[in-house]
C-alpha cells in the first residue's frame, strides 16, 4: 500500500494498520512467552495428533512395497507465501522417511527460488539421515513458473514414473484438480494441504487425506513433536481465543452501534 | 556460522520488509517502492538459476540418451530460441507476440479445458456416499446444481433462495473460519522463520 498523505511524517503507522500491528505484536509476545516456557522445560499442552500427517510414513512405505517413487510439490507460489514455507518441514520429514526406506523422492516446483530451497532441504535431509548417496539432483525438478505448463509437466511425470504417493503441500490454483486427477489415474495415495479456500473443496473431494487451512501450519510440530515448535503452536491457539473474543465483541458492538462501532473504527485507524 | 549467517540475514531482511509495509515513514520516503523493486530484481537473478538447472538436467538427458530425450532437445531449442529472440525484440513485437498467442494461448486453453472433464471424475469419487459427511456434501452439491441450472429453477423456483442461503451463511462462515485460522498460522510461520526457529528451508533442522 502506497500512501503519501500530507501527514505522512506525523504518524507512526500507515492508516488501517493499527489493528494488524497490535495483533501481530500480541502474537509475537505470546510466542516468546511459550518459547521461554518450552526452553525452561515447563509443561505445555499436548498437541492433537493430525491423522493426515501421520500417514506420511505409511505413504512412503506403500511406495516402497510397490517399488514406485513418492512425489511432492509445494504448489505454484513463491516463498513469500507462508504456505510454501510451511511445506519445507514436511519435505524434510518426507525425505528422511524416503531415505530410511531407500525409496526415490521426486520433487517438482514452479518457482526458481523454491527449487533452490527444496534442493538444499532434500540434500541436507539425506545427509541428516546418513544416506547422502541417495540424493539425486535429477529428482528435484524446476518445471515451469506457469501454473498450467507446470501441471502439464507433472501429469507427464505421473504417467511415465507412476508415483505411488503424491504429497501436495502449499498454495494451488486452477492446476490443483489437474494434479489430483493425474495422481488418481496412476493410483497414487494422495495427501493435500492448503489454506486456499477455493481449492480446498477439490482436495477434499479428490484426495485420500487433506489438511485444511491452519492444520498445514501445525503439521511440522505435529510430526516432529519438537517442544520449541509445539510452543509456537500453543501461542497460535491462545491467539485464536483472542480473535474469537474480538469477533464476538465486534458482532455485539456492530449490532448495538451500527457503522459507528467504536472497536472497528479504532482498529482501522 | 554457515548455518547462522543465512538465518541472521533472513531475519534482518524480513524485519526490514515488515517495517516498510507498516510504518508511515517508509511509504513517505519511498522505501517500500525501493523494496518492491529489489524483490523483482532478485527474482530476475533467480530466473537464471532455473535456466541453468533446466539446461543441466536436459543436457544430461540428451547425453545419456534417456527415454524421450528428443523432447529435451525441443525444450532447449524453444527456451534458448525464444530467450534469444527477446534479446533483439520486445515481447510485444509481432514475431514474439505471434509465437506467444499461437502457441502458448491454445496450449493453456487446452489445459484449462481439461479441468471441466476432471471435475466430473473428481465429483464422481467425492459424491459416493461413504459416511455422514459425504452425504451432506452430496445433498449440498445437488442443491447447488439444481439452483444454478435452468432445469432446477423450473422444477421449483425456491432452489435459488436456498442456494443463496447456503452460499451466504454456511459457506461464507466456513470460509472465514478457515481464513482466520490460516492467517494466524501464516503469521506464526512467518514469526518462526524470522526468529530462526524454523530452518528447514535453509537445509537444516529446527532449533
Amino acid at each position: 500500500m502506497y500512501w503519501n498523505g500530507p501527514e505522512d511524517g506525523a504518524r507512526l503507522l500507515l492508516p488501517g494498520y493499527l489493528g494488524s500491528a497490535l495483533l501481530a505484536a500480541l502474537m509475537v509476545a505470546l510466542m516468546l512467552l511459550c518459547l521461554i516456557r518450552a526452553r525452561r522445560g515447563l509443561s505445555l499442552p499436548k498437541l492433537r495428533r493430525l491423522p493426515a500427517v501421520q500417514v506420511l510414513e505409511e505413504m512412503v512405505g506403500r511406495a516402497t512395497e510397490m517399488g514406485r517413487p513418492v512425489h511432492m510439490t509445494p504448489g505454484t507460489d513463491d516463498p513469500r507465501n507462508p504456505q510454501v514455507l510451511a511445506s519445507f518441514p514436511i519435505l524434510r520429514q518426507l525425505t528422511l522417511a524416503a531415505a530410511r526406506y531407500d525409496t526415490p523422492l521426486l520433487h517438482t516446483s514452479a518457482d526458481q527460488i523454491v527449487y533452490a530451497l527444496s534442493d538444499a532441504t532434500i540434500q541436507q535431509s539425506y545427509i541428516e539421515a546418513g544416506r547422502p548417496a541417495l540424493y539425486d539432483p535429477e529428482n528435484v525438478r524446476f518445471l515451469s513458473d506457469n501454473a498450467f505448463a507446470y501441471a502439464a509437466a507433472v501429469m507427464g511425470i505421473f504417467r511415465r514414473e507412476r508415483p505411488a504417493a503424491n504429497v501436495m503441500f502449499g498454495n494451488f490454483a486452477a492446476e490443483a484438480l489437474l494434479l489430483i486427477e493425474a495422481g488418481a489415474e496412476v493410483g497414487a495415495m494422495q495427501l493435500a494441504a492448503t489454506s486456499n479456500v477455493f481449492q480446498l473443496p477439490f482436495f477434499v473431494a479428490g484426495c485420500d487425506h487433506t489438511l485444511i487451512g491452519e492444520e498445514m501450519y501445525v503439521a511440522a510440530a505435529s510430526v516432529s513433536g519438537d517442544p520449541v515448535l509445539t510452543s509456537t503452536v500453543v501461542a497460535q491457539d491462545w491467539m485464536r481465543l483472542v480473535v474469537a473474543v474480538l469477533v464476538l465483541a465486534g458482532a455485539v458492538l456492530r449490532t448495538l452501534a451500527g457503522p459507528a462501532d467504536p472497536l472497528r473504527r479504532w482498529l482501522q485507524r | 556460522m554457515r548455518k547462522d549467517l543465512p538465518v541472521w540475514l533472513g531475519s534482518l531482511a524480513g524485519g526490514f520488509v515488515v517495517a516498510t509495509r507498516w510504518f508511515a515513514w517508509a511509504s513517505a520516503t519511498g522505501l517500500d517502492r525501493t523494496v518492491d523493486r529489489l524483490i523483482v530484481a532478485s527474482y530476475a537473478v533467480a530466473a537464471a538459476v532455473g535456466f541453468i538447472g533446466l539446461t543441466r538436467v536436459h543436457l544430461r538427458a540428451i547425453d545419456a540418451r534417456r527415454p524421450l530425450w528428443g523432447y529435451s532437445i525441443v525444450l532447449l531449442v524453444a527456451m534458448y530460441g525464444y530467450a534469444g529472440l527477446l534479446f533483439f525484440q520486445p515481447a510485444s513485437a509481432p514475431v514474439p507476440d505471434w509465437i506467444f498467442q499461437n502457441v502458448m494461448g491454445p496450449v493453456f486453453a487446452t489445459m484449462y479445458g481439461l479441468i471441466a472433464f476432471f471435475i466430473t471424475s473428481a465429483a464422481y469419487r467425492a459424491f459416493r456416499i461413504r459416511n455422514a459427511e459425504s452425504a451432506v456434501l452430496l445433498v449440498a452439491a445437488a442443491v447447488a446444481l439444481l439452483g444454478n441450472s435452468a432445469l432446477g429453477t423450473r422444477i421449483w423456483p425456491g432452489w435459488d433462495g436456498l442456494v443463496a442461503w447456503i452460499m451466504a451463511v454456511p459457506v461464507t462462515g466456513g470460509f472465514r473460519a478457515i481464513q482466520v485460522g490460516a492467517a494466524l498460522g501464516a503469521l506464526a510461520t512467518a514469526v518462526r522463520v524470522l526468529l530462526g526457529l524454523e530452518r528447514s528451508h535453509l537445509g537444516s533442522a529446527q532449533l
